[in-house]
């Protein structure tokens, strides 16, 4: 699978900060990808710098196989639709005149402009004031400027922000309708859970740097998550074990951390051994959320 | 033109047109205001036409400092509040782009209203039965002028309005604009050429002097000097704006 969106050690460093680090992202083509990462960890940054609002440090950006420079800027970003911080939108305007300010820049037609606003359902609403939308109004009005020029690629900076869940569900619904069309989405968040429902390829910052890349099933294969072990002695088995591995007890359970299939048979061993009764031993399930803080809080992968 | 034609959008429901239509009304009465005060008004006297020309020339001293700030800041503040500058260089129109629009715009704008205004000299003048030949040249002169000032005065709050979210320093320093504007009158002719504002001091076309209000000349090289030092400086800060990231 090609990839739409590809940077090569892309840093982006202010004074003696660096806010982005080395990123190699390789987005593919027609996925709905899922940019993760806590406040603060870079991924405004690196979207700016897709779009060429800002200009890298050091490091290159490929849109659709192109360097993106000042010289193919112009030409790249026909095709790139985004939604970046707050929605636009000109309060004191209609929808309909905010959408007529952006045909006209963008050298429209009336069928591209509909078919947008009709994607994200906002018909009924344009001739209404935009300081009198609600918020979801507004993301999706903003996402109606982003469609209108019909793009390969939408970036979508925390979209779901500030949104109640019907707010959410709106937005999720209409990413599955777009992705499905084969437009490729690179969608950040906070919000596990949500991208959890709609991402087929995660990027994980943390940072600044790119922690993880890769499929879902590749983020939880990669990441460990804890044994639980009930047995017959529990705090026997948390002395007994807590000099080797990582081990915690909380009530009855032994929780044992970043251990292999392999370990946990040798733990299992030491256990039955020592004469302890093992009850029971399964890992622990983890949500994206779990895989997640844990691997932004070491940072590790 | 695209961008242009889309500030003229943008300045619906900005509630700009009673402040134009207060622009005119104000010129119209400090026009009345300047044949009116003068008891020895004579409308067959040879400078009877020096009265509605000083009273014109108060008129856009006193209130174009603070009209010209208030139309930059309700067009450039509408930028800020809609995360305008961000959508506007998506769509490859960059901040200094989007301010020389804005300037283009408002300053056709301010021309047409500042010069319906500037029609009360010859309407007024001949209402009130002014018998001499109307100075066209010198009428025309001083519009002229006065528009340039304007203009770069435009320029230059353009440029505020977009460096400072808070629209208060901009009006600021439209009142201390007006206030700089107003005691110019009374600078040397060289303290005149300091400050934007102060140029008002240069142009006005009548005054004072000993026993009679007199023709005053327009100081025409001072004038097209500030424009084209304002041109050159408003383009180099907006094509630095066109380069600034966001």
């Amino acid at each position: 699978m090609s990839s739409i969106v590809a940077t090569t050690d892309l840093t982006k460093r202010y004074g003696s900060t660096t806010v982005v680090d080395g990123l190699d992202l390789a987005v593919p083509e027609g996925s709905v990808y899922g940019f993760l990462g806590p406040n603060g960890s870079g991924k405004s940054t690196t979207m700016k710098m897709l779009l060429s609002l800002v200009q890298p440090t050091s490091g290159e950006v490929l849109l659709m196989e192109r360097p993106m420079n000042r010289a193919t800027r112009r030409g790249l970003l026909a095709h790139v639709g985004s939604l970046i911080e707050a929605p636009p939108g000109y309060g004191h305007l209609t929808g309909r005149e905010n959408l007529r300010l952006a045909q006209r820049l963008l050298g429209l037609s009336e069928r591209q402009v509909d078919q947008a606003v009709r994607t994200v359902r906002l018909q009924d609403h344009l001739d209404k004031k935009v300081r009198n939308y609600s918020l979801g109004m507004k993301q999706r009005l903003g996402i109606a400027l982003a469609l209108a020029r019909e793009p390969r690629l939408l970036i979508l900076d925390e979209p779901t922000n500030g949104l109640d869940p019907a707010g959410i569900e709106e937005i999720r619904e209409l990413m599955r309708r777009l992705a499905s069309r084969g437009t490729t989405i690179m969608v950040s968040s906070h919000l596990l859970g949500e991208i959890d429902k709609t991402a087929t390829f995660l990027g994980i910052l943390s940072q600044g740097r790119l922690i993880f890349q890769g499929s879902r099933a590749d983020l939880f294969q990669a990441a460990t998550p804890d044994v639980v072990l009930r047995c017959s002695d529990p705090p026997a088995a948390h002395r007994l074990l807590a000099a080797r591995v990582p081990s915690t007890l909380t009530g009855q359970e032994l929780h044992l951390a970043g251990l292999g299939d392999h370990h946990v048979a040798a733990c299992v061993d030491t256990l039955v051994s020592h004469r302890i009764g093992v009850f029971d031993v399964r890992r622990r399930e983890q949500s994206l959320e779990d895989v997640f803080r844990d691997l932004t809080a070491g940072g590790r992968l | 033109m695209t961008a242009i034609v889309n500030e003229f959008t943008k300045m619906r429901g900005l509630r700009l047109w009673p402040l134009l239509v207060a622009m005119v009304l104000v010129v119209f009465g400090g026009t009345a205001l300047g044949i009116m005060s003068d008891p020895e008004f004579d409308p067959g006297a040879p400078g009877a036409w020096n009265h509605p020309l000083m009273g014109a020339a108060m008129a856009l001293t006193m209130f174009s400092p603070l009209f010209v700030a208030v139309l930059a800041s309700r067009l450039v503040d509408a930028e800020h509040l809609a995360n305008g500058w961000l959508f506007s260089a998506t769509t490859e129109l960059p901040a200094g782009r989007l301010c020389r629009a804005k300037v283009v715009a408002l300053g056709i704008l301010l021309v047409a209203t500042t010069g319906t205004g500037y029609l009360a000299v010859p309407t007024l003048g001949s209402l009130v039965g002014i018998e001499v030949p109307f100075p066209l040249g010198r009428w025309l002169g001083y519009g002229c002028c006065a528009m340039v000032i304007a203009v770069a005065l435009l320029a230059l709050h353009v440029l505020i309005a977009a460096r400072f979210e808070d629209q208060l320093v901009g009006l600021g320093i439209g009142v201390l604009g007006l206030l700089i504007a107003a005691a110019s009158q009374f600078f040397p002719t060289w303290a005149g050429h300091l400050l934007p504002w102060s140029y008002y001091a240069l142009i006005i076309p009548a005054g004072y002097t000993a026993d009679a209000l007199a023709e005053l000349p327009l100081s025409y090289p001072s004038i097209a000097a500030l424009g084209c030092v304002v041109t050159a400086l408003f383009l180099a800060a907006t094509g630095r704006l066109d380069r600034k990231e966001l």
